[in-house]
């Protein structure tokens, strides 16, 4: 029997670890749930929810920050910003459900990140629940500050393993008044890649650089810019040329942006078959690409290629779609990046696991670390690449 | 000695003269300094220190302004001096990967060819080291726009206190598990010794624009300041500077900054042609709207060269008002500005110091430098810290922090518990043990101790 | 390292252990006052970068100086010395200091208190007595050094005293001195006393001739005096002028440089001419500072002042009158190296860029490093053999990437050293002095 729990504020959020901790009680911890299928998930004693520790707690228009409770969902605080004609330049697959403490947890990316940093680099600050029952700030309000170690990076993308987020602080920007786009196809990956590559080194700094595969059909390259009006007109210009540069051809623009998000959903929508996940070295991907768009199980790819992060969703036969995986899994290791199932069906869980079987890089000091924050091991025991 | 051999070790006193300072006031003598030029001369020290219970203090060029690299509790100096080799530039990943001892300016300098540069860039970029960088975690006037050190490193190597050599993060923005790189870099070596770092490397804008805009006091520079943040530009750097830092700058270097005004900002925006001019005009009109007395566009290359070598030499040419200085490095939510301002010069003036400001308006990082000559009047530093600790409850007080791009150190690790309280710290405390359970990395920094710390009442501030 | 212990506390020195500085041309303390210790100046320090230690930068080089008055150092210390003495006093750290910070009056100034305090060895002294009271301002006896380095080199003495200088550290020296000597024969013919300016007179300039300079480069002496009296400046030649002092003032030997420095105010000031121009970068800057050399002699220091204001480098001096005769072509590609003297010395930088600029058909091109030092540095080659041959490497290196057949510097201890270096890596390349250039393009129009 899980117990659920969904405590009203941080202190009471706090008390809740220390009493799991003193009585060794396994501990899920979510917002929305709604990336509940990263990692390697295990039956837990108690469900602790952060819903109820939401909503902003400062926001001055003109400091550009804004500190919010860890359960608010990110929608609320996109809505807070807006109303101030400013934005939290971060496009988290999951945006519309997910709350801000499970976009951190779980380093949650979109495709703007070469543009304006990811999760790590506009998180300016933290409060952490920890297993001992203690709160604890890291970083601040200001968006300099390297006063003390920064726990604000060791909790990104650390699945709730070593405690609670239960406020976090960040950078925002004002709303740029103009934007554009630009989609086109080309008959290969090297061609649409090394036209992603040529906007990544060029002079515009476009807003998010996508690569797009689907079986059967073309190499497809999105590029999204927002600045001022001049910018824009010149990022997209660069794009259009960039494009003729490869032989690719443009296609009509006008909904580059839905397709940005739909892109971005990807994670939402691969509910079947294995969702792999790789982060690369850049110039490592146009390979990786065109091996990943040779497997059997081929269906879909969504690279940010001005990230090197690339999605290959396999589906059919879960022989080929393992097989597949595994094999994506070993191909982002040895061009030195990294890899990870991201999501799977739940058939395939026995199969295939969510992280690479080979230890990831320091992996006896983040061993150390979580053994330091949850000396109970009751914070989401195994579910991370941690173990 | 016979770790090394002796052509790595100073061990004569007279030497290790030499090894007591930094940028900063502080001074420790050291009991020996050590050369490493591999990293596994990295790793045999660190054993044998291990072994032997003695203290390692990591040395990159001394430029710190912290005292990081003093050894405060004595113990062995390293100095990473002669481990200053690019290992490779990887132009098609975007990356580099150095040794600790590479100077940060002569990396991009480096890649330029590439069009290519590393965006950090502290004040001190033409002497500092890149493994000083990544302990202090360094920014720079340019930081306003791009991030700082640790928003451009993806990989490192360590060195642990006890030897044990460890390679985390790698070319890729980011590797599976906790983001060791992340919490290392600005760990002021109290975790370890870097022994290589992969950075990333960014396209050179395409072209810029630098104005120098002159105001009659320091609040209409501040209020401009708050202003342009609001606007929505995004300039790539906001410099301010009051009359006395001017006064030492324009003497150093002949660049023409204004000496008859109360505070200059320097403003700067860059990326493609399209879309200067309009963020120039606008700028432009925000600096007049707030009442400038004057405003210049850097004409060439050479001027704007000028503009900032003037700029970043600023710290370094207050040798010219005085023999000693203090420096602190508070930051403050922007719109906090001129009230903060009015607060330091109070500090400073109460106590009959001299004080020049010249810092990163942008992002609110405040460097007063207090100036005095300790052979004049003896007590001036004790005064200058009190200062400097009534400005940083200031920053605190108004939801800010005590070092912006310094870093703790030994000079502020009695200040921590104005920004922290005793259970932030202990969260820190499990990284330090995680990394260094014996204690040896560094010790004396970034955590108060309470030998040092005691003569300290914050209660009194507080 | 192996008697550490932990939990040691740091080493403490009781104050006032050691006596401070011997006199007066110590050290400034408040000279010293200026240096924050930012370390902007330790990049550009070449002995720093080649040593990679603190103790051998310029900021540890003040730190050791303001030890001494702190009593914490002695200033007969062996390390003071050896620290000070390995210095090149090439002076970069002045140029890349934002505080202003004098090094060179410093390092000199430190190194007078080292001669001051310490008895020096006898080989020491007798080495000193020979090159800086026999030879240096003897121009006949200098003369005859330099036929005799030339003639020895020509038969082959180089390599036997090279050969005995593997048993032998004063022969390894001596052979060293020999490489230095140029390829061309000695020319030390006497100018006439005075050369009249073509057309119309701009000013008159009496010419600082050197000793070394004259002794063995007296062909750029007479250069000079030709591309001045094209440009319209009337040059006199001052027969009662000796050495300027600067490698006594380099060694610490203050109150030789002192006497050399009176006698030549005393024959220039009754030459009475306009400006006195200096041809080697190393003599320039020393006369510039004859103020400062003489701050604390009140019958001299007016006269020293009012002199140094006068000296002018030739190629700073041409740019600030300008070139009144356009000089003919030189189909060459050539490369400018900074002395040391003229760049951080005397912050003189564009002015000979500006006269190369004005030479039709030479191509110039940037050479990397060229404000860093050769490793000539006065007699830093003979003092620190091996440190000036790995900068003499680097900068040969630097050389021969830039693909320029012709190397042009604008002082004699530079041109000589860098020849040295190119004689082994790139015989092809030629060095040569601004002035010469200069000189060889007006022959040519």
């Amino acid at each position: 029997m899980t117990t659920r729990l969904e405590p009203a504020d941080a202190d009471e959020c706090a008390r809740s670890l220390a009493g799991a901790s003193a009585e060794r009680r396994s501990m899920r911890i979510a917002g929305a749930l709604s990336k509940a299928y990263l990692g390697e998930l295990r039956a837990t004693d108690v469900e602790l929810r952060t819903v109820r520790i939401a909503g902003v707690v400062d926001h001055v228009p003109a400091d550009l920050t804004i500190t919010v409770a860890g359960g608010t969902p990110f929608a609320e605080m996109a809505a807070a910003l807006a109303r101030a004609g400013q934005f939290l330049p971060l496009d988290p697959p999951h945006a519309d459900r997910a709350t801000i403490g499970g976009v951190i947890a779980a380093n949650s990316n979109g495709f703007w990140r070469s543009r304006y940093g990811g999760v790590r680099d506009l998180l300016i600050g933290t409060r952490l629940a920890l297993a001992d029952g203690t709160l604890a700030r890291a970083g601040g309000r200001v968006v300099k500050n390297v006063a003390g170690y920064d726990l604000d990076k060791l909790v990104v993308g650390s699945l709730g393993t070593l405690g609670v987020i239960v406020e976090a602080t960040f950078k925002v920007l004002p709303i740029p008044a103009a934007s554009a786009g630009l989609s086109a196809t080309f008959a290969r990956a090297g061609e649409a890649f090394a036209a992603a590559d040529a906007l990544v080194r060029g002079a515009s700094r476009q807003e998010a650089i996508v690569i797009e595969r689907r079986s059967g059909a073309a190499w497809r390259l999105h590029v999204g810019a927002r600045g001022d009006r001049p910018t824009v007109a010149r990022a997209k210009s660069d794009a259009a040329r960039a494009v003729a540069d490869l032989r690719g051809s443009a296609e009509p623009a006008d909904d580059v942006a839905s397709r940005l998000v739909a892109l971005r959903e990807l994670p939402a929508a691969a509910i079947d078959g294995a969702l792999v996940r790789a982060a690369l070295p850049l110039a490592a991907q146009t390979a990786f690409a065109e091996s990943a768009a040779d497997l059997d199980a081929f269906t879909t790819l969504v690279a940010d290629a001005a990230s090197g992060i690339v999605r290959v969703h396999l589906r059919g036969d879960d022989d080929a779609v393992a097989t597949g995986a595994v094999a994506l899994l070993m191909a982002a290791r040895a061009v030195g990046g990294s890899g990870r199932v991201e999501r799977r069906a739940e058939s395939l869980r026995e199969r295939i696991g969510a992280w690479d079987p080979a230890e990831p890089r320091g992996h006896f000091l983040m061993k150390r670390l979580k053994d330091a924050f949850d000396p109970a091991g009751v914070l989401e025991p195994g579910r991370s690449a941690v173990g | 000695m016979d770790v090394l051999g002796r052509g790595k070790v100073v061990a004569t006193r007279e030497d290790m003269l030499t090894y007591e300072y930094d940028g900063s006031a502080d001074t420790a003598s050291p009991d020996a300094v050590v050369l490493p030029e591999t990293t596994a001369d990295v790793a045999a020290v660190a054993r044998f220190c291990h072994e032997h219970g003695v203290p390692i203090v990591p040395r990159g060029a001394g430029t710190g302004l912290s005292g990081g690299a003093i050894p405060v509790e004595g113990g062995v100096v390293m100095s990473f001096a002669r481990m200053a080799r690019i290992l490779e530039i990887d132009v098609p990943n975007l990356r580099a990967v150095v040794q600790p001892g590479v100077v940060n300016l002569h990396l991009s300098t480096a890649v330029a060819p590439h069009g290519l540069y590393f965006v950090p860039d502290p004040s001190s970029q033409k002497a500092c080291t890149l493994g000083g960088n990544v302990a202090e975690n360094s920014g720079g006037p340019h930081t306003l726009a791009y991030g700082v050190t640790t928003n451009h490193v993806t990989g490192l190597e360590i060195v642990l206190s006890d030897g044990t050599i460890a390679r985390l993060g790698g070319k890729a923005v980011e590797d599976e598990g906790y983001d060791l790189v992340g919490t290392f870099v600005g760990s002021e070596g109290t975790l370890g010794m870097v022994t290589e770092i992969t950075v990333k490397l960014t396209p050179l804008a395409e072209d810029r624009r630098t104005v120098l805009a002159a105001f009659t006091t320091m609040d209409q520079a501040s209020e401009t300041v708050s202003a342009i943040i609001a606007s929505g530009v995004v300039p790539a750097a906001i410099e301010m500077m009051d009359n006395l830092s001017t006064q030492a700058v324009e003497e150093s270097v002949h660049a023409g900054y204004p000496l008859d005004a109360g505070g200059i900002l320097l403003v700067e925006v860059e990326g493609v042609r399209d879309g200067l001019e309009d963020a120039r005009e606008r700028i432009e009109a925000i600096c007049r709207a707030n009442g400038a007395s004057s405003l210049r566009l850097a004409a060439t290359a050479l001027e704007r060269e000028k503009l900032w070598a003037g700029r970043k030499g600023a710290f370094a040419a207050m040798g010219r008002l005085a023999p000693d200085y203090y420096v602190q490095d508070g930051v403050i939510p922007r719109t906090r500005l001129p009230e903060i301002l009015r607060r330091v010069n109070e500090a400073a003036a109460s106590r009959g110091l001299r004080i020049a400001n010249v810092f990163h308006a942008g992002d609110g990082n405040l460097h007063p430098l207090i100036v005095f000559d300790l052979r004049k009047e003896p007590d001036a530093l004790r005064r200058a810290q009190e200062a400097g600790l009534e400005i940083l409850a200031a920053c605190v007080e108004a939801g800010g922090s005590i070092t912006g791009e310094h870093g703790v150190g030994m000079e502020k690790n009695c200040f921590m518990p104005l920004q922290f309280r005793p259970d932030d710290l202990a969260a820190m405390r499990r990284v330090k043990d995680a990394f260094d359970p014996a204690g040896l990395a560094n010790p004396g920094k970034v955590f108060p101790t309470p030998s040092r710390c005691r003569e300290f009442s914050l209660g009194a501030v507080r | 390292m192996g008697g550490l212990r932990g939990g040691q506390p740091p080493s403490t020195v009781a104050p006032l252990a050691f006596l401070p500085y011997p006199n007066a041309d110590a050290p400034s303390e408040d000279l010293i006052a200026r240096c924050v210790h930012c370390g902007l100046c330790l990049p550009t320090c070449p002995t720093f970068a080649v040593l990679g230690v603190e103790m051998d930068s310029p900021r540890g080089r003040i730190r050791l100086m303001k030890n001494v008055w702190e009593g914490r150092l002695g200033a007969d210390a062996a390390a003071f010395d050896d620290h000070m003495n390995t210095c090149l006093d090439c002076r970069a750290c002045e140029t890349a200091c934002p505080s202003g910070v004098e090094f060179g009056k410093l390092v000199e100034g430190a190194r007078s208190q080292i001669v001051a305090a310490r008895n020096a060895s006898l080989g020491e002294r007798v080495i000193r007595f020979v090159a800086l009271d026999a030879l240096l301002p003897h121009r006949r006896a200098l003369a005859a050094f330099a036929r005799f380095s030339y003639l020895s080199k020509r038969l082959g003495a180089g390599a036997a005293l090279r050969a005995i200088g593997t048993v032998s550290h004063a022969a390894r020296r001596l052979a060293g001195l020999l490489e230095l000597v140029p390829d061309q024969a000695p020319t030390s013919e006497g100018l006439p006393r005075t050369v009249a300016a073509h057309g119309t007179r701009r000013a008159r300039a009496a010419l600082f001739g050197g000793c070394v300079q004259r002794a063995v480069f007296g062909a750029t002496n007479a250069a000079t005096a030709r591309v001045l009296a094209r440009n319209g400046v009337e040059v006199t030649v001052i027969e009662d002028q000796t050495c300027c002092g600067a490698l006594h003032a380099h060694a610490g030997e203050r109150d030789g440089a002192r006497a050399l420095a009176r006698r030549n105010i005393a024959a220039f000031e009754r030459a009475g001419a306009d400006v006195v121009v200096v041809n080697a970068a190393g003599c320039g800057a020393a006369l510039k500072e004859y103020g400062w050399l003489l701050k604390d002699d009140p019958a001299w220091h007016d006269r020293a002042a009012r002199f140094a204001s006068t000296v002018r480098d030739a190629t700073e001096y041409l740019a600030e009158i300008g070139l009144r005769e356009k000089p003919g072509p030189v189909r060459a590609k050539a490369t400018y190296d900074d002395p040391c003297h003229l760049l951080h010395g005397q912050k003189v930088r564009e002015q000979p860029r500006a006269l190369l600029a004005a030479i039709p058909e030479l191509t110039v091109v940037p050479l990397v490093e060229a404000d860093w030092c050769c490793g000539s540095a006065g007699t830093y080659n003979v003092t620190r053999p091996e440190l000036s041959r790995q900068l003499l490497e680097r900068k040969v290196g630097h050389i021969k990437s830039t693909g320029a057949e012709l190397v042009v510097t604008a002082n004699p201890g530079c041109l000589m050293q860098i020849q040295s270096g190119l004689r082994r890596e790139a015989p092809a390349v030629r060095v040569v002095h601004l002035i010469d250039l200069l000189d060889e393009a007006y022959g040519a129009s």
